[in-house]
């Protein structure tokens, strides 16, 4: 729940910013650094919340360790290429790390979660949002600097939006899956107040 | 990109399209297999269960069988043993007694005292084996502080327990099954683990009663308990854990961090739902 608005914020954030600086600074090449840099933002955020969903400890320390890398990755992106152009090799390394990160979700939640159907889990749907905002916009990344002609991009578009709002429709009614709080085994907690060694190993019971 | 650019735009896009639609309908396939599998799994889990469910009535058989043959038992010891010993104590007490001289009547008298008295050992035997005296009258502590003492008095193994904060006694069931739990624990201990000493620490919460057993033999932790309680043998296990679940009590056998001794502590509430 509170990575839904904190993503949602951070949307938002993105839209105001880069509305603000096409319409009211109009400024392209500010525009440009929100864009080139937000995957930056958005990478940590969703990475961070996928690590949550890893039981695999090693897994979940790599998830949360490939955030350097990245970072790195997109000021390099950043500073090297073309300022005037939004570059397509930050998302599509995001889209790519991402996919492979929720497909082994899904084979854990498949092997882990035994005692209610998948369906009934938000985190579930919002993987499965993502999962779905990944791979459609996978190709679109590809081709996003390809070429300038109108009927392409529009196409480009099209099909970035429909994925986009899938995503977003998919991620809202995560917020209504009627998540059950899968029981644990009770383990004994035995009180550490109470004494129950009242003996030293040589067998003779302590006062 | 190479192979790209040297296509038309048309064409570009087609691909374009096709592998965008593509991989969204292998991401929905993926998606769909995940719900479906995670569905047969969870239909597996809930066939287990009942698989369960059903060893668990089968144990419950074996237990009412089990009580079932306690009391042929006792019931043939009753009409075996304490039966022809009142037969023959009623022999000696029959109507010609009066007919006999003096000495013989006194021989009678005494012969069928004799008779009467081990007929009352054997019936009290027979009665202390069902419930000991010492658990009904005088309370858990008692009767585990004599279990105890006769252990460490047979010179085997060195056996002590300490009770801490027993001023509320359970209910004389639930002291019942504690006291029956103990004895199995301890049985076990004397039978398998080797061990050169016993000892039984007792404390109390608010809601809880704590009891652990410390020894320093071959045991077990709590993994291999849960596995041998799912396997058919370990009938004896089977018995703690059950009684263990009637007391709506919890188990833990654990090794100690020193590796030199185990610790098998129970949690009993005192509230009783028995």
């Amino acid at each position: 729940m509170k990575f839904f608005f904190l993503y949602a914020l951070l949307l938002a954030a993105l839209v105001i910013c880069a509305v603000f600086s096409l319409f009211v600074l109009k400024s392209k090449a500010y525009y440009f650094v929100i864009i080139k840099l937000y995957p930056i933002v958005e990478f940590t955020t969703i990475a961070l919340f996928l690590s949550q969903n890893v039981q695999n400890l090693i897994i979940r320390k790599a998830i949360k360790l490939i955030i350097i890398p990245f970072w790195v990755f997109v000021i390099l992106n950043f500073l090297l290429s073309n300022p005037g152009k939004v570059s397509n090799n930050p998302p599509l390394v995001e889209s790519l790390i991402f996919m492979v990160i929720i497909i082994y979700i899904f084979y854990e939640k498949m092997k882990m979660v035994t005692l209610y159907p998948l369906s009934q889990s938000i985190t579930f749907w919002i993987c499965v949002g993502f999962f779905l905002y990944f791979t459609g916009t996978f190709f679109f990344f590809i081709f996003l600097n390809y070429t300038t002609d109108r009927h392409f991009n529009s196409l480009l578009n099209t099909i970035y939006s429909f994925v986009t709002i899938s995503k977003n429709i998919i991620l809202s009614l995560a917020l209504f899956a009627n998540e059950p709080v899968e029981q644990t085994e009770e383990h004994l907690h035995i009180p550490t107040d109470i004494n129950l060694d009242d003996f030293t190993f040589s067998n003779q019971p302590k006062s | 990109m190479f192979f790209l650019q040297v296509s038309a735009n048309s064409d570009v896009s087609k691909l374009m399209f096709i592998g965008s639609v593509g991989m969204i309908t292998l991401a929905i396939g993926i998606i769909v297999f995940v719900i479906m599998h995670q569905r047969k799994v969870i239909r597996y889990h809930i066939q287990m269960k009942q698989m369960e469910a059903e060893k668990q009535q089968i144990f419950l058989n074996a237990s009412i069988r089990f009580q079932e043959e306690e009391r042929q038992r006792i019931s043939a010891d009753l009409h075996d043993d304490a039966g022809p010993l009142l037969a023959t104590a009623r022999l000696y007490l029959n109507e010609n007694l009066v007919n006999q001289d003096k000495a013989q009547q006194l021989q009678s008298i005494l012969s069928a005292k004799q008779i009467l008295d081990d007929a009352i050992l054997l019936i009290r035997n027979i009665s202390h084996s069902l419930m000991p005296p010492t658990l009904k009258n005088f309370g858990l502590e008692s009767a585990t502080t004599d279990l105890f003492q006769k252990i460490s008095g047979s010179g085997r193994i060195n056996a002590s327990a300490r009770f801490h904060d027993y001023r509320e006694r359970l209910k004389v069931e639930q002291e019942l099954l504690v006291f029956r739990v103990i004895q199995e624990l301890v049985n076990n201990i004397i039978k398998h683990s080797n061990s050169a000493f016993i000892h039984l620490t007792q404390n109390a919460t608010t809601n809880n009663i704590y009891i652990r057993l410390h020894h320093d033999g071959k045991g077990i932790v709590q993994s291999e308990f849960d596995k041998l309680n799912h396997t058919s043998h370990g009938l004896g296990l089977k018995n703690i854990a059950s009684r263990i679940k009637v007391l709506n009590g919890r188990i833990l056998f654990e090794i100690d961090s020193s590796q030199t001794y185990y610790k098998v502590t129970l949690e009993i509430p005192k509230i009783s739902i028995l």
